[in-house]
């Protein structure tokens, strides 16, 4: 297969300029269980606008760890620091039930339409009670949940809620990490459901599988900031053997219509 | 897209450092494994040369395999093999002097271990001898990380400080073992191909480290492109880029007594 622009751009490490590039799942904040060299806000800006990323979708790894709170409080600051590239995600935990409520009213309060759902130190499975104001309110507000995922053991619960709030719209973080046929099945069952790209082990043909079986307007570029390098993750798309329309959906163009940026 | 590209403006030649060619027992549907997939991949991504351990050897028989694969791939000057070592305590290997006159005579550069896939020690009661022996030929011996522990590591860095060390698919959680063993090991190496650390490669400069980062894509389990990118959009000079993706493994390789 020869190469073409997106390749060769990729090749010699230039910004993508004149491309509709978003992060759609990121984070900020501190993480206690490795050392990352540069995981300050403003490294992540610089390492986003490098490549040519244009928006950041983040959330608050303090949120999501311990505090929800004060972390959803940090990444407001940040938004409001950058409004022009970092928007928030929030995030509540369901061990803490008696703070979600007044989540939600601060996402409304704030006119913040995504959260993020992670169950990093809990072991509630996402179609736990505990969950359901917040999915109550996301189906009537049309709102955006990233899914942190690992294959069926977060794909079974998710199923079930896909299939009762049909209007909240699911970004599966990690597609295809392990269980891959699983995240192509809830994709291609449920309209709402769409996959965020970021992973880690950088699986060889993934991402033109996943293109094949559920459509490039399904996929979502992320990078996962700071614990992976976004340099890495760039190239699963731009080299991936698969249109430059594919590439560009996922890149960008399908983010700006999930999270109405048109 | 605005930025127009012209082929072979300043593209990075890659080596590869790890590498998998054959049909292997835990592929992926999709991962080629053929001589002419590796070739044409090879061919797109831009590396140049690759380290090539055959996938029997690790599945299924290492000495088979060792000379499968010297059949596989002697017609390409840019494929250069890595034979794996278990040790010559039991018939199957040939004895330590045969083995390395037959690893001289087939241009091997470079030797891996599968020690707990394989059941093996590379502990010195066990492997002294033929590490002794590779230590002196200057010939790098890989090792996948999911084989090995730092402790492990360690003590053979320590034990064999003329051995070129290098660990396959490092995970990016591991900097607060590998930068003590860094202080400590000179002959201590890794690659890419899992290493995707947010901004590694200008902190690894910042801190005389960039020697120990070499390419490599961890081939067909993972695309190269991820690994290609984490050098290319690095935030660091050509020179740095350069010496990632080939010029610290072809210093090591350089380095072996012809």
């Amino acid at each position: 297969m020869a190469r073409n622009n997106f390749e060769n751009t990729a090749l010699a490490g230039i910004t993508l300029s004149g491309e509709v590039v978003i992060d759609a799942h990121m984070h900020i904040d501190m993480y206690n269980k490795f050392f990352i060299p540069a995981a300050a806000t403003e490294h992540l800006i610089a390492n986003a606008r490098r490549i040519g990323i244009q928006k950041l979708y983040g959330s608050s790894l303090l949120a999501i760890r311990n505090d929800a709170q004060t972390g959803n409080a940090n990444v407001m600051r940040t938004h409001h620091k950058y409004p022009e590239i970092f928007e928030p995600y929030l995030v509540i935990k369901p061990n803490y039930p008696e703070e979600i409520t007044s989540i939600i009213e601060f996402s409304i309060t704030n006119s913040i339409n995504q959260f993020k759902l992670h169950d990093d130190g809990n072991d509630y499975l996402y179609d736990h009670k505990n969950y359901f104001p917040l999915y109550e309110h996301c189906n009537n507000h049309n709102s955006i949940i990233l899914f942190h995922t690992y294959g069926n053991l977060h794909l079974r619960p998710i199923t079930n809620i896909a299939k009762q709030f049909k209007s909240i719209k699911i970004l599966l973080a990690h597609s295809g990490i392990i269980d891959e046929q699983s995240y192509i099945d809830i994709a291609n069952s449920y309209e709402n459901v769409f996959l965020e790209t970021c992973n880690s082990w950088a699986w060889y043909g993934l991402i033109e599988r996943l293109v094949n079986a559920v459509g490039s307007y399904k996929i979502l570029f992320g990078t996962d900031m700071p614990f992976m390098s976004p340099d890495q993750q760039i190239g699963r798309i731009l080299f991936a053997k698969i249109s430059d329309n594919d590439k560009r959906n996922i890149l960008g163009i399908n983010a700006q219509t999930l999270f109405n940026l048109k | 897209m605005a930025t127009e590209i012209h082929h072979n403006q300043n593209l990075p030649d890659f080596f590869d450092c790890n590498c998998i060619l054959g049909k292997r027992s835990d592929r992926r549907e999709g991962e080629p494994w053929s001589v002419d997939s590796l070739l044409k991949d090879m061919s797109y991504y831009n590396i140049k040369k690759a380290l090539v351990t055959y996938a029997p050897s690790k599945d299924y028989d290492a000495i088979f395999g060792n000379h499968q694969l010297i059949t596989q791939i002697s017609a390409y000057k840019n494929l250069l093999p890595v034979w794996t070592i278990v040790p010559p305590h039991t018939p199957e290997m040939p004895l330590p002097k045969k083995f390395f006159e037959d690893s001289e005579k087939h241009g091997i550069v470079a030797f891996t271990a599968f020690p707990i896939l394989q059941n093996f020690s590379l502990n010195n009661w066990s492997c002294g001898e033929l590490l002794k022996e590779i230590q002196k030929s200057h010939k790098p011996l890989l090792l996948p990380f999911s084989q090995t522990n730092w402790e492990e590591i360690h003590n053979l860095c320590s034990q064999y400080p003329n051995l070129s060390i290098i660990v396959h698919t490092v995970n990016y959680r591991q900097l607060r073992f590998l930068l003590p063993l860094w202080k400590i090991h000179s002959n201590l190496y890794v690659d890419t191909s899992w290493f995707s650390i947010l901004d590694i490669i200008p902190f690894l400069e910042e801190n005389n480290l960039i020697k120990h980062l070499l390419f490599g894509s961890n081939y067909p389990s993972y695309t190269p492109g991820a690994s290609i990118t984490l050098v290319t959009y690095a935030n660091t000079s050509d020179q740095i880029k350069r010496s990632i993706a080939c010029d610290n493994l072809q210093n090591i390789i350089n380095n072996i007594i012809q």
